[in-house]
């Protein structure tokens, strides 16, 4: 995608959102008006046109949570394709999403924020950031897994670009909100590799009972990755017992090559660990 | 503990009604006796200041139904968050009383409703009531609610748990279905599992050792810490072909990922190996 693309993509975005909030604030003032001309209406004009108004505020609300939900429903089939890797279908299904006019601005943030995840997938990571500025400058932070997500999502990109201190300024808000499981199931491998890239090996390695337990519940690689992450971590606090069991749990997660790829972090426990084991 | 009289009990329990009941029927109502009013003041026959009142009472009444019922919503999300973490950390005791608690009323969401199921059926196997769990599993599958994800889990689950309860001819049935079936591999490795335990309780595990690479291969990719519980039954397959160094390797490696008494609670049939094979050692 050129610049101009993203550009427009993101003006495409900002004018739903201003449009969503627009029509609402219109709807809002309009029924107030409404209500006040019934009010002043003789008897019994005035209890007709009020009862009216409230059946028709009822069809218009149930109208624009049926249209949300049928939003929604799209945004999980775009899911759906990016999950099976058919990023193009993925990417014309959220474009279309993104198009449609919804009173919500909500569902607009979650198909953008869906937008960064698969320009992620395709590692336009010019892309991600601007998508993450644009969002993370929207009144996110009530949507938790919104906000969440895309925090880690940028600094997992700036992470990747080496750009260290912008990536710990991507991530410093989210520890002093309250994280469930997920989400520091989430926040482990970002903050390991940033604690990594920063020199903060001694960090990396407190609680480390507890982060190998969450490590255990991740998939498989991500799992992998989290192990690797410790063990060198291990490795630059020659700490070697612990070292070697981090990196060959690490190797019973998967194949660490292609993660030291592109993780080159972790490319010190890549190289002496088994391709294969068993 | 989770018996089959508990079980039956919260499926019956949890199973969402038919009709309008409670609090959609306390909505309608409001709604017909505000309208009614709007359109004829005197339908009731009221005085002022009542007559006045009464329409802002039935319109505060239909507002707070609503609002309780979100509220009711959240609280239910909340709690079945809390259940799925529990459940991640397989800490039954903090699960349980969270399942019975959700699944004593209708769960009107069918997904959410099938999930505490699965949680329950869970907890049920951790404290070895195979016959509860393959009730639950039963259940889920006799209604069909629940997305493919949820029926498939379930599928699988209710093999294991009549390998247990000692229904094999039924449980070999569902697994050659399961095997026959096109499936994707994250799934395919949950079958694998059930089906290497089959082989492992039927005594022919060492006969399709063929297998077990593409097996283990299966478990390392899509079960994550999970694969522990792969490689400590493929070890017991290589013990009872006679191959002690796989065997060895395999229950190091099983080890390793998972506590052998995490191992043995899980899988019995792995008892032999404990005694006669290292396991790894635990660094942290």
């Amino acid at each position: 995608m050129s610049p101009s693309t993203i550009e427009l993509l993101v003006r495409g975005f900002r004018r739903s959102v201003a449009a969503a909030r627009a029509v609402r604030i219109l709807l809002t003032a309009a029924f107030c008006v409404l209500v006040i001309w019934a009010l002043q209406l003789p008897e019994p004009q005035a209890r007709r046109a009020l009862g009216l108004l409230v059946l028709g505020g009822l069809v218009l609300w149930a109208g624009a949570i049926i249209r949300s939900v049928r939003l929604t429903r799209e945004l999980q089939t775009g899911n759906m394709l990016m999950a099976m890797g058919r990023l193009d279908d993925a990417e014309a299904c959220l474009g279309r999403v993104l198009r449609r006019f919804s009173l919500s601005p909500q569902v607009k943030f979650l198909v953008f924020q869906q937008l960064a995840a698969l320009f992620f997938q395709r590692q336009r990571h010019d892309d991600v950031v601007i998508v993450c500025h644009e969002l993370l400058r929207q009144p996110i932070r009530r949507l938790h897994g919104v906000w969440l997500n895309t925090r880690l999502l940028l600094a997992d990109v700036l992470l990747l670009e080496d750009r260290v201190a912008e990536a710990y300024g991507a991530m410093r808000p989210v520890y002093d909100a309250p994280l469930t499981l997920t989400d520091r199931m989430k926040l482990l491998p970002i903050q390991l590799r940033y604690e990594l890239a920063s020199n903060h090996a001694e960090s990396a390695v407190g609680g480390l009972a507890e982060k190998v337990r969450i490590a255990e519940l991740l998939e498989s690689p991500a799992a992998g990755l989290v192990h690797a992450l410790l063990a060198e971590a291990c490795r630059r606090l020659s700490r070697p017992a612990q070292q070697a069991f981090l990196a060959e749990r690490a190797r019973l997660y998967c194949d660490l090559a292609p993660i030291a790829r592109r993780y080159p972090v972790i490319a010190p426990i890549a190289a002496e660990a088994p391709a294969d084991p068993g | 503990m989770v018996t089959l009289e508990t079980a039956e009990r919260l499926i019956a329990l949890s199973r969402p009604r038919g009709g309008l009941r409670g609090s959609s029927l306390i909505l309608l109502g409001l709604s017909i006796l505000l309208m009614a009013m709007l359109a004829d003041p005197d339908v009731l026959g009221l005085r002022p200041p009542l007559r006045f009142l009464a329409p802002q009472a039935a319109f505060l009444g239909i507002v707070g139904v609503i609002l309780s019922g979100i509220a009711r919503h959240r609280r239910l999300e909340r709690w079945a968050f809390q259940v799925f973490e529990a459940a991640l950390l397989r800490e039954w005791d903090r699960a349980e009383p969270l399942l019975v608690r959700l699944l004593s009323s209708p769960v009107r969401h069918p997904q959410m409703r099938a999930e505490l199921l699965l949680g329950l059926a869970s907890v049920a196997e951790a404290q070895q009531e195979y016959s509860a769990a393959q009730r639950i599993y039963e259940s889920i599958l006799g209604d069909q609610a629940g997305d493919p994800l949820q029926l498939h889990t379930a599928r699988v689950m209710l093999a294991s748990a009549m390998l247990r309860t000692g229904q094999l001819t039924d449980a070999v049935a569902l697994l050659d279905r399961l095997a026959r079936a096109d499936l994707p591999e994250p799934l395919k490795a949950q079958v694998e599992l059930i089906a290497l335990l089959r082989e492992v309780i039927l005594g022919q595990a060492q006969d399709n050792l063929a297998l077990a690479d593409r097996r283990r291969r299966l478990f390392r990719d899509h079960l994550g810490t999970r694969a522990g519980y792969g490689y400590g039954l493929l070890a017991a397959a290589y013990d009872r072909a006679d191959q002690p160094d796989a065997a060895r390797r395999l229950w190091h490696d099983a080890t390793l990922l998972i506590r052998p008494g995490e191992l043995l609670q899980r899988f019995r049939e792995l008892e032999p190996l404990a005694g006669k094979y290292p396991e790894a050692e635990m660094a942290l």
